[in-house]
């Protein structure tokens, strides 16, 4: 009994840090393509289909600062229909999206950030789709 | 014994092999599910969700600030100055988890600032300090050592050293909050935040015509206001109640500072093949020379008494 529960507690140490390396393999090969940018922080989205409109989303609070250009990126998984939509909100006002006016989606989005203070970053999937996705928010060095 | 270490490496492997299988047959949802699960808020996934607290959610996000402060020194022409880092002489005196939490935010900042100015020979002194807090706090396994180490001595691919470290410590502090260590979290920013603080003072004590400086720690009053109320959360412990009256000395400092909002045209400018919003609301704060001086001491002090804690 002694052994099983051995086993068990190996078997699952081994299995658990697998998946963090495939948790950080995904952040990772989507922070590769931010470009010429220093990544800060992301952030990871997993949501079902839903029928309701709109479509369930996801709130961060996110502090930015005046003189810095910040970039986000989204990366979709593969498997999924979903594509990631993001917003950034300044209280009530939309500053930035990825969801252009003709309904098409941009991989990322910059905002030149002019007032320091907190931000909400908005993020749902397309149409109410399952998706899942990471979002890299990183900030451009302008030369 | 080693029927069981046979079994058990039998079982660790059929779970990657699971796993591998799954992503080889057409990028399954199961895997998905496990690469995004385990490090996924869920809370986060409900109907236009509020949780973790703003408060939480501010916090978590400024752990990257001392790298965009040491950045903004950077980009304003502040040469590196080694004076800054802390030293981890003082290292075995951290016999608990709030003094390791502390001063391991410290260390953290400091291996941002180093990197920022790609000084790579000082990281591995501070990286020896990361992994001995780590492997304390029994947070270590965030942080790749091996790799880390590689990139500091070869002194190449100095993106990729940066990306890892603040990769490695958003991880840390994700997994802290997860697993209900919220306290650890908190010291763990308050050090780190401290220390970024502790960067920018000092440039300004030297520099107070820096504006641009002067503004950027004007502008954490807002920070330093939610780190005060974060720490009263856990002000029943003692060692909390010290450290949260040290930061409301710290937010007191700050009574003078103030800040306008000028309105103005928004505009949209194409960055490295992006489109950037150039924001049309432009903040002033003001930080007159006394309010400046009170702040540039009382984060000296305190970030002294966090040091020989």
């Amino acid at each position: 009994m002694k052994k099983l529960v051995i086993l068990i507690v190996l078997g699952i140490f081994f299995g658990l840090n697998y998946t963090h390396a495939q948790s950080d393999d995904l952040v990772n090969s989507c922070a590769l393509n931010i470009g010429n940018a220093t990544y800060l922080k992301d952030f990871k989205y997993k949501m079902p289909q839903s029928a309701i409109k709109p479509p369930p989303s996801t709130k961060n609070s996110v502090v930015l600062n005046k003189g810095t250009i910040y970039k986000f990126s989204a990366c979709n998984a593969d498997g999924y229909e979903g594509k990631l939509v993001f917003e950034l909100y300044d209280g009530d006002t939309k500053l930035i999206t990825n969801l252009k006016p003709d309904g098409t989606l941009t991989d990322a989005a910059g905002f030149s950030c002019m007032k320091t203070g907190v931000y909400s970053l908005n993020a749902y999937f397309l149409d109410g789709k399952e998706g899942a996705a990471v979002l890299i928010m990183s900030y451009i060095t302008v030369k | 014994m080693k029927r069981i270490l046979v079994y058990s490496f039998l079982i660790g492997y059929l779970a990657y092999g699971c796993s591998c299988q799954d992503e080889n047959s057409g990028k399954s949802k199961n895997t998905f599910d496990e690469i995004i699960g385990e490090a996924l808020n869920q809370e986060d996934t409900t109907n236009v969700s509020d949780k973790p607290s703003e408060t939480i959610q501010i916090l978590q996000n400024i752990s990257s600030s001392p790298v965009e402060m040491a950045a903004l020194l950077q980009a304003t022409g502040v040469p590196f100055n080694e004076n800054y880092i802390s030293t981890i002489e003082n290292i075995d005196r951290y016999n608990t988890d709030f003094k390791r939490a502390l001063n391991l935010g410290i260390l953290a900042a400091d291996l941002g600032y180093l990197n920022m100015y790609k000084k790579t020979g000082p990281v591995m002194t501070i990286m020896r300090g990361i992994r001995k807090l780590t492997e304390e706090l029994r947070v270590q396994q965030f942080y790749d050592f091996n790799t880390i180490r590689r990139l500091a001595t070869n002194n190449e691919n100095l993106d990729s050293l940066m990306y890892i470290s603040i990769s490695s410590f958003n991880n840390m502090d994700n997994h802290l909050q997860k697993t209900g260590r919220n306290e650890i979290s908190a010291l763990i920013i308050s050090g780190t935040w401290l220390e970024g603080m502790f960067f920018a003072t000092q440039v300004a004590k030297y520099a107070p015509n820096n504006k641009e400086v002067v503004e950027r720690i004007g502008e954490q009053k807002i920070i330093v206001e939610n780190l005060v109320d974060i720490l009263a959360k856990y002000k029943s412990d003692s060692r909390f109640a010290d450290l949260h009256s040290k930061f409301a000395r710290i937010y007191k400092a700050f009574e003078g500072v103030t800040k306008t909002v000028v309105p103005g045209e928004p505009k949209e400018v194409e960055i490295d093949g992006i489109v950037v919003y150039v924001q049309s609301e432009t903040s002033y704060v003001d930080v007159p020379e006394k309010t400046l001086e009170n702040i540039i001491n009382v984060i000296e002090e305190v970030r002294y008494e966090v040091i020989k804690i």
